[in-house]
């Protein structure tokens, strides 16, 4: 009787804790395993986060259509540091999270275009019109920027630098957060800005 | 430039050529008077509460914003995306601009987006220091540089250069009479201080809670509360705020934003009140200054 017992009010916890709602998918935590996903790229190639397990990442979320892309672009920072960094074997993604027919969405052949019409250096532009990936990282602005280290853990969360305008002047003025954390990472120290508010666009989810 | 209202001017007996002069010289003086511009989707224009200034004493004037329908441009905490309106004054030699004050903003959720700002039409007004030294009979011109981010599902920026010109009298202004209601209308949607209300904040893990007591004139229930912080990055904009009944009053569980890394010793913000925070119901907005306790 009492195993009975003992059988029933465990399946009836059990049963509660299953269909309890799940707490919403949190970012993930600074210092730990960023969260593995899977996107095309404009060519048609399949990247997954984890099948860079040793190099430093950077995620860079993009709208060409935001003036605060613009900012970044127009004047050619984003693209010098790209470039200056790729140099240096990190892997840089630019991600787009626009839906179709939202403002910066680019379809495989638009995302090819554009790069060379920026003359820009990631790795690959990462398609992903669904948003799930943007989401998953909690992605809110474009710009928005993640830096994941070589173990695979992310130490940086939050705006590319930091003046909130669209004024391209500011760019010199401004603290560069990626530049000081790929700095730090190269030289192997901890990242010592890991948090910032991201500024830019709210990014075009579905 | 010289500018005499156009009622000194007018008179009956004045040919009708004339007077078209004096229209268009009117018109294009009350451009110049007001500072209008308009850039795609938002008009932007600085107006005088008053007529003349006196030495010594202060003014105020607004950054009136006039936005497209379902664009809107943001507060001093835009929230999730967006940028604050700025402004840099250029003034005459002595003056001195206070900062902008910000009528109470409005919540713009986009999927998980939180945004605050205005829609319609806004004033921001800014408190202006007039010099004892400037001397009755002179003409002040208050320039002002206006940079905005409006945004409907894109986003444009705006760029405007205003100028108002002002003569220094001595003695009381009149007050403009086009934009007086506005006025008034905006300082009742500045967030105000009502001390008969007891506020307090602490963290507690990953809340804030926003301890509130009640005056004891009042009666009802409270609900329809809301936080708008000032402060980037400590709350997560998009959580729920639960508003529960507590031992001594109500208290308010506020998410805390993941990003938040070293906490404030102080929360700033505004709490928004359907019902209003006193006896007339149409104040809306408090201004929350307080101390931000920790449980440890």
């Amino acid at each position: 009787m009492k195993r009975g017992i003992i059988l029933a009010v465990t399946l009836f916890l059990g049963f509660f804790l299953v269909l309890s709602p799940l707490a919403p998918a949190a970012e993930a935590v600074m210092g730990e395993p960023a969260k593995d996903f899977t996107l095309p790229d404009s060519t048609g190639k399949i990247h997954s986060l984890s099948g860079y397990k040793g190099k430093i990442v950077v995620l860079e979320w993009l709208n060409h259509g935001c003036p605060f892309v613009k900012k970044h672009y127009n004047s050619g920072n984003m693209q010098k540091i790209q470039k200056m960094y790729a140099e240096k074997g990190i892997v840089w993604f630019s991600i787009v999270s626009s839906a179709p027919g939202k403002q910066g969405y680019m379809t495989p052949e638009e995302a090819v275009e554009s790069v060379k019409h920026h003359k820009a250096s990631p790795k690959a532009v990462l398609l992903d019109p669904e948003g799930t990936v943007g989401k998953l990282y909690g992605a809110k602005t474009t710009p928005h920027m993640f830096i994941i280290d070589s173990a695979g853990n992310l130490v940086y969360n939050g705006g590319i630098d930091d003046i909130r305008s669209t004024n391209p002047d500011d760019i010199a003025k401004a603290k560069n957060y990626v530049r000081m954390a790929l700095d730090e990472l190269l030289a192997g120290k901890e990242v010592s800005v890991q948090t910032s508010q991201p500024y830019g666009c709210s990014v075009k989810y579905k | 430039m010289n500018v005499h209202p156009l009622s000194e001017k007018m008179s009956f007996n004045h040919p009708s050529s004339l007077r078209l002069v004096l229209f268009i010289v009117f018109f294009a003086s009350v451009v110049i008077w007001t500072g209008c511009q308009n850039s795609d989707s938002v008009k932007a224009q600085l107006v005088s509460e008053v007529k003349s200034i006196q030495p010594g004493k202060t003014f105020c004037v607004a950054l009136r914003l006039e936005m497209d329908k379902q664009w809107h441009t943001y507060w001093k905490n835009p929230g999730d995306s967006g940028m604050p309106t700025q402004i840099v004054w250029n003034l005459p030699d002595g003056f001195h601009a206070g900062e902008i004050q910000w009528p109470y903003p409005q919540k713009f959720e986009d999927n998980e987006l939180v945004s605050f700002g205005y829609e319609g039409e806004i004033f921001l007004l800014t408190e202006i220091k007039v010099p004892d030294t400037v001397k009755p009979g002179a003409r002040a011109e208050i320039v002002a540089e206006v940079d905005w981010l409006a945004c409907k599902e894109s986003c444009i920026p705006g760029h405007a250069d205003l100028k108002i010109s002002l003569p220094v009298q001595d003695r009381k202004p009149e007050s403009g009479r086009r934009w007086t209601g506005r006025f008034s209308d905006t300082r009742r949607k500045l967030p105000g201080k009502f001390t008969d209300w007891k506020i307090s904040a602490a963290v507690k893990n990953d809340l804030i809670l926003m301890h509130i007591l009640p005056p004891s004139w009042f009666e009802s229930e409270l609900t329809g509360l809301e936080f708008f912080p000032e402060q980037e990055g400590i709350i997560d904009l998009s959580g729920k705020q639960n508003l529960q009944k507590s031992e001594e009053g109500y208290v308010i569980e506020i998410q805390r934003s993941l990003l938040s890394g070293k906490l404030p010793s102080r929360l700033q913000g505004v709490l928004i009140s359907k019902k209003g925070w006193s006896q007339s119901r149409i104040e809306h907005a408090m201004q929350i200054d307080v101390a931000l306790h920790r449980f440890e």
